[in-house]
């Protein structure tokens, strides 16, 4: 055997274990390994607005939380945004929080300008949306005022299914 | 485990299925078994077959695979029977089907869920395998033995993770009246065609791997594999290529964000197989036509098999978030370790035997030549696929060292911009140079592509376009169709019959035409989409790029399984309906309609946003210029591919007629 091929084999073996790691520890993390968290205290989480200020949903209690996992290369999270908006608007006694999760910056920037959320809106800065058991996008999380995870809702939410779960935190 | 889920089968015999109904899951549950032991005999019997060169042995093994494929089969059409007689005491069809879902859907829920979708691509490798290994019995007796026992592997890993991991046989303890019914996205006529096609696309890739493999594995790095291994990789990357388009059709039409392409993981991993495949067409022929690029060809094929285990991992494991997630399921594990064999099989055997092949013959040519272009795209598409994995395992690495990142489309499109554009460029220059040296006739030859770039900037231009990248890929894309059409008008003129003679050279270049006119309309479509969001009261109008909508009201419709909120808008003489589908049986779950009108230079894209309570209606209104070119664009490659390869002519005659040895023992 030659240098040269002990050299690219060695690299092609560090590599090649740095990915099959990379999978393994996306199978430890995967996002449908966690426990559910419907029933129990939402996990923490915060997020960071345009604007710089931090939200930490824990730091909600008192107020019923709709919090929504969304990304700006989501399609059906544009189209359950008017929804929510709405919503928000009508409900200024529930905390609407949107964390927005695996986007970039710039990504994220662009959205908030074509399509600005009327609640905090930002990506997460403390806890992960695997914490919440986050598969697909958009997943919509519905918190009571005691902070517990009383239902969630995966997909694009159309106004009659958000009313009957804001129904359901209200009380 | 299989003998848990069998136990509670009693429970269901009581039901008002009847007995019948249990029996299906039980049989199917019993062919997937004896697939996966006929499968695994043929294995073992094939290795130790090749090793002795005992055709008796290579006879049996090869027999015992055809068993294996048919029982899968057996097992398909039994789940197929289960799906459509409606059977719910089997936890599949429970889960993906109801009594409201219209039949066609039912009979598609085979491959609407985890399970069911891997009995397809086990199906499909079966069948297809089985035909690769009729195909080439020619081949020679080792290599074919060997071909067998590697698609006997694969094919008993499949059915290992059905019958023991992830059964469509399972069964409810108690059977339900009545299923879940199939997730609303997939409730579309293009549930029917998407999915099955880009599934088989991935199972073929198997076969030109396998075959790969197996000529490292008998040391016979000749020219015969190259023939029997190229057509069944253009299956593959004609059915990947249609799987690929059918998907962002789909998507277009169904998800309703107005684009087709959003470089999510599911996408990326069916992408980068493609790519692979894609380089290993071309550098095929370099290995045809000049005896070069041996070991590089079959790393190519065997690349191509490896990104299709990954993507089928990253699809079916849940480690990266994504619109085509599946269900919950554990198989992830047993995918990373097939993933690993795999890997380190092919890195084995390519280390030990690739170099094995004799030199390249003669001088090595020029770098301007037929040769070069071919090796400079092969590397700009393996530049392409690096970009696109980077940015697909990025999630995991980063994680992997504890500060997780993710990159979007700004990534993609800058890291990938600039290759594709050099690819466009050698679409242009690269079928117009000679093997082995350029000369000054092919100067000559390029001053058609240079002259319809020049007009086509000059038409840019005085159109008033002052996008870079437009200015970059429209000249590009006039330049490639030239070529095309320069090489067609000088066959029609020296020599038409050569059109028919050389159909796979000129099959070739109508799909790049069709790849031009692709390129055309992602550009348009891409760099001119127009948006607006508007609510409109009942007679309301809204303008965008010329075109006017005018809402002339809603209306809610009852059907079978959903509530329809419909909204009206008047197009010209024509009635756009988008709207919105709420389905009663799954928790309520939407579905937004996208309506879609096409005129000839764009689509009038409309979204249903919501119906207020004082009657107004919220859209998005999109103008896609172009968006047909993509999928005619399609159809033309395909029809080039078709038409180049039916009747194909037997390349071993066509290197004895160049006198290159077909045989090359290493």
């Amino acid at each position: 055997m030659t240098r040269r091929s002990a050299v690219l084999g060695a690299v092609a073996i560090f590599l090649g274990s740095i990915l099959i790691l990379s999978l393994a520890w996306g199978l430890q993390h995967a996002a449908l390994s966690n426990p559910p968290v419907l029933g129990k205290t939402a996990p923490r989480l915060a997020i960071e607005t345009t604007s710089g200020s931090q939200v930490r949903v824990w730091e909600l209690q008192g107020k019923p939380v709709v919090l929504n996992f969304w990304a700006s290369w989501c399609g059906p999270c544009v189209e359950e945004g008017g929804v929510l908006a709405r919503a928000a608007q009508a409900h200024s006694d529930v905390a609407f929080v949107g964390a927005d999760n695996r986007d970039t910056t710039s990504g994220f920037s662009a959205f908030e300008q074509r399509h600005p959320h009327p609640y905090p809106a930002g990506p997460i800065v403390t806890g992960t949306y695997q914490s919440y058991g986050v598969a697909g996008l958009p997943a919509t999380f519905f918190i009571d005022s005691q902070g517990v995870v009383l239902a969630s809702f995966t997909g694009p939410l159309d106004s009659k299914t958000l009313e009957h779960y804001l129904g359901l935190i209200a009380s | 485990m299989l003998g848990v889920s069998l136990a509670p089968a009693t429970d269901a015999g009581k039901s008002a299925a009847g007995l019948g109904v249990v029996i299906l899951g039980y049989l199917g549950a019993g062919a997937l078994l004896a697939g996966l032991v006929l499968g695994g005999f043929s294995a073992l019997l094939s290795f130790w077959a090749g090793i002795r060169e005992s055709p008796v042995f290579i006879q049996i093994g090869r027999r015992a695979f055809f068993g294996a494929a048919a029982m899968t089969a057996l097992a398909a059409v039994l789940l197929e029977v289960a799906l459509l007689t409606h059977d719910f005491s089997l936890a599949y069809v429970a889960e993906h089907t109801d009594l409201s879902t219209p039949t066609a859907l039912v009979a598609a829920g085979f491959y609407g869920g985890q399970e069911g979708s891997l009995l397809y691509w086990t199906l499909i490798l079966g069948l297809l395998g089985s035909a690769s290994l009729v195909a080439g019995a020619s081949l020679g007796g080792r290599v074919a033995a060997y071909a067998t026992g590697i698609l006997a592997v694969i094919l008993s890993f499949f059915l290992f993770v059905l019958a023991v991991v992830a059964s469509p046989f399972d069964l409810l303890s108690i059977t339900p009246p009545d299923g879940l019914g199939l997730n609303p996205v997939l409730r579309d006529g293009g549930m029917l065609i998407h999915p099955p096609v880009v599934l088989a696309g991935f199972a073929a890739f198997a076969i030109p791997f396998s075959f790969a493999a197996a000529s490292l594995l008998a040391g016979r790095v000749d020219a015969a594999w190259i023939r029997h291994t190229r057509r069944f990789a253009l299956l593959a990357w004609s059915l990947q290529t249609a799987g690929l388009l059918l998907g962002m059709w789909w998507a277009y039409h169904v998800l309703g964000w107005g684009g087709y392409w959003g470089w999510d993981p599911v996408e990326n991993v069916a992408l980068m197989p493609w790519l692979a495949t894609t380089a290993y067409l071309h550098s095929s022929q370099v290995q045809e036509k000049r005896g070069r690029l041996r070991g590089w060809n079959l790393g190519l094929v065997m690349l191509a098999f490896l990104l299709v285990v990954f993507g089928t991992f990253i699809v079916r494991s849940g480690v990266v978030p994504s619109v085509h997630t599946f269900a919950i399921s554990a198989i992830g594990p047993w995918f990373l370790g097939f993933l690993f064999v795999c890997i380190v099989f092919s890195a084995v055997l390519l280390a030990a035997r690739a170099n094995a092949a004799p030199a390249a013959l003669g001088r090595p040519p020029a770098p301007v030549s037929r040769e070069g272009a071919f090796v400079l795209q092969n590397l700009l598409l393996i530049g392409v696929i690096a970009v696109v994995f980077w940015g697909t395992v990025l999630p995991l690495v980063s994680g992997l060292f504890g500060l997780e990142r993710v990159v979007g489309t700004p990534y993609y499109e800058r890291a990938a911009a600039p290759l594709f554009a050099a690819l466009l460029a050698l679409l242009a220059i690269g079928p117009l140079l000679p093997w082995r040296r350029a000369g000054r006739p092919t100067m000559r030859a390029l001053r058609w592509p240079a002259a319809a770039a020049a007009l086509a900037l000059v038409v840019l231009g005085a159109a008033g376009s002052r996008s870079v990248p437009v200015l970059i890929a429209v000249p590009l894309a006039a330049a490639a169709a030239a070529t095309v059409l320069t090489e067609y008008g000088r066959a029609v003129v020296r020599k038409p019959e050569v059109l028919v003679r050389k159909r796979r050279r000129y099959g070739a270049y109508l799909a790049h035409l069709g790849l031009v006119v692709v390129v055309v309309g992602v550009a348009a479509s891409h760099l001119g989409q127009q948006e607006k969001e508007v609510t409109l009261a009942p007679g309301g109008k809204v303008t965008l790029a010329g075109y006017t909508l005018t809402y002339t009201g809603s209306e809610q419709r009852q059907l079978a399984d959903h509530t329809d909120f419909v909204a009206g808008l008047r197009f010209g003489d024509r009635t756009l309906e988008p709207s919105r589908a709420t389905y009663a049986g799954l928790g309520g779950q939407a579905l937004t309609h996208v309506a879609i009108t096409t005129t000839p230079v764009a689509d009038v894209y409309v979204v249903l946003a919501g119906i207020n309570e004082d009657g107004t209606a919220s859209f998005r209104v999109f103008v896609n210029p172009l968006v047909t070119w993509i999928w005619a664009g399609g159809a033309v490659i395909i029809l080039g591919v078709v038409l180049g390869n039916a009747g194909e002519r037997g390349v071993e005659a066509e290197l004895a007629r160049r006198r290159i040895p077909i045989t090359l023992t290493a």
